[in-house]
């Protein structure tokens, strides 16, 4: 008889509990959801010149690399004044479906070091840093053919080898940065020969840090 | 005459244009920012695109670039040590290598799904810096050896950990040809994770205290019981 009692106490209780949440759930008849897809890219994209590389060439020779004989002297990169109306071939664009405005930086993984010649191959270097004897040097501007024709100052030389050194602190959807890039030897006494190293350029948003240059 | 013009002024264009700038290789993230917290039993998962503004096909290495991995150890204000945590008991990157076709953006874009599952045991890396005194004796049996060496070693996760850095897309190879400057693209990273609170594992440890001073007691009162 107690057990009948309690069967019957458990039951009602389950039903009150169905009935109880039927009630509530029906006062939420309109659930929906929200939700939102968010795409904030970062992209870039370099211009064919600059994508091959940056190859230095004497002080008077356009588009085509020459051995360089003055070594006391800028000499131009190929592709600096390559483009239409003597305008530089080396840019940077922020893609046009950027959201937010980037910076740029580039980063020079080593000194030039000796691939072949005379020179001391792996050893003997032209070093990208400025000294009172020279250095590797660039410019920007926001149009090809901006008219800058040297290193501004001693601040727009490789501060060092493995450094992210930035050269366009604010690019907009859709801009480009352009650049001209200049070399003179140092050390004036580098043996004859080739040189090479390997170049990197990196974008974040404007207020991230670049990061570490690591080749 | 009227004709010389018009094919001086097609040639002159022509050639303006010869060397007009051609495009090269590009790359991009669905994101430029990703903050991620949680705790220890959490699991989350977000999926970041490789983008590819160019006409190439283009080969990116992902990885992640931390900031603040690194901590030094000091002592007596001298540097003898660094202890750098293993990011990926935190959080990890399931590709660390792709191929990009041309012109991907938004679902044509390959995916890297960035996985947060803090883990109760997290792995570190000592490196201890010898003093070159003893490095000049390391040196006579190896003679590689620089001036440290790192041990592997784990811990539990105690506390609160924040971590910063960048997820790196760096284009190492194209369709394009040789590259001579390789471009990459920077997302930041900002993650915090909490672990087992320092006073639940005081707790923890309180609690494993007094189940060994309990067990040992019994083990005595026994031992004097069958003694008698």
């Amino acid at each position: 008889m107690d057990e009948k009692y309690l069967l019957l106490a458990i039951s009602s209780l389950f039903f009150i509990l169905i009935a109880v949440t039927t009630i509530s759930l029906g006062q939420q008849e309109y659930r929906s959801i929200m939700n939102a897809s968010i795409q904030q890219p970062i992209c870039i994209q370099l211009s064919g010149n600059y994508s091959e590389g940056v190859f230095f060439t004497n002080t008077t020779t356009i588009g085509v690399q020459y051995p360089i004989t003055n070594m006391l002297v800028l000499n131009n990169a190929t592709g600096n004044y390559y483009g239409p109306s003597y305008g530089t071939t080396y840019s940077i664009q922020a893609c046009s479906g950027n959201t937010i405005n980037i910076k740029v930086a580039h980063c020079a993984c080593e000194n030039l070091k000796c691939s072949s010649g005379d020179c001391a191959i792996g050893v003997d270097q032209l070093y990208v840093s400025y000294e009172a004897d020279g250095g590797v040097g660039w410019a920007n501007g926001t149009t090809a053919t901006f008219n800058i024709h040297a290193p501004p100052d001693t601040s727009y030389y490789f501060p060092d080898t493995d450094v992210y050194q930035i050269i366009a602190g604010n690019v907009s959807p859709g801009d480009s940065v352009f650049m001209r890039y200049w070399i003179d030897p140092r050390p004036n006494n580098a043996p004859s020969g080739v040189y090479n190293t390997t170049f990197n350029i990196r974008a974040v948003e404007i207020a991230q840090n670049i990061g570490t240059c690591s080749c | 005459m009227k004709k010389a013009l018009v094919l001086c002024l097609l040639l002159f264009l022509l050639f303006s244009s010869a060397n007009a700038q051609t495009q090269g290789v590009g790359i991009g993230i669905s994101t430029y920012s990703l903050n991620i917290s949680g705790s220890i039993l959490d699991y989350y998962v977000t999926t970041v695109r490789i983008l590819n503004p160019s006409d190439y096909e283009i080969s990116a290495k992902i990885y992640f670039e931390c900031k603040d991995c690194t901590r030094e150890v000091r002592l007596f204000g001298k540097k003898i040590a660094e202890t750098t945590i293993d990011y990926k008991s935190i959080f990890t990157l399931d590709k660390d290598d792709l191929k990009i076709p041309p012109r991907a953006y938004g679902e044509e874009a390959p995916p890297v799904k960035v996985t947060f599952s803090p883990k109760f045991i997290t792995k570190n890396y000592l490196r201890v810096y010898t003093p070159e005194a003893i490095n000049f004796f390391i040196r006579i049996i190896n003679k590689k050896y620089e001036n440290s060496f790192v041990i592997p070693y784990y811990s539990l996760f105690i506390g609160e950990r924040r971590i910063q850095g960048l997820i790196v897309a760096s284009v190492y190879a194209s369709s394009f040809g040789s590259l001579g400057v390789t471009p990459s693209v920077g997302t930041n990273v900002e993650v915090n994770a909490k672990g087992m609170p320092l006073s639940s594992f005081l707790i923890l440890l309180c609690l494993l205290a007094l189940i060994i001073v309990y067990i040992v007691k019994r083990i005595k009162s026994r031992g004097k019981k069958k003694s008698r």
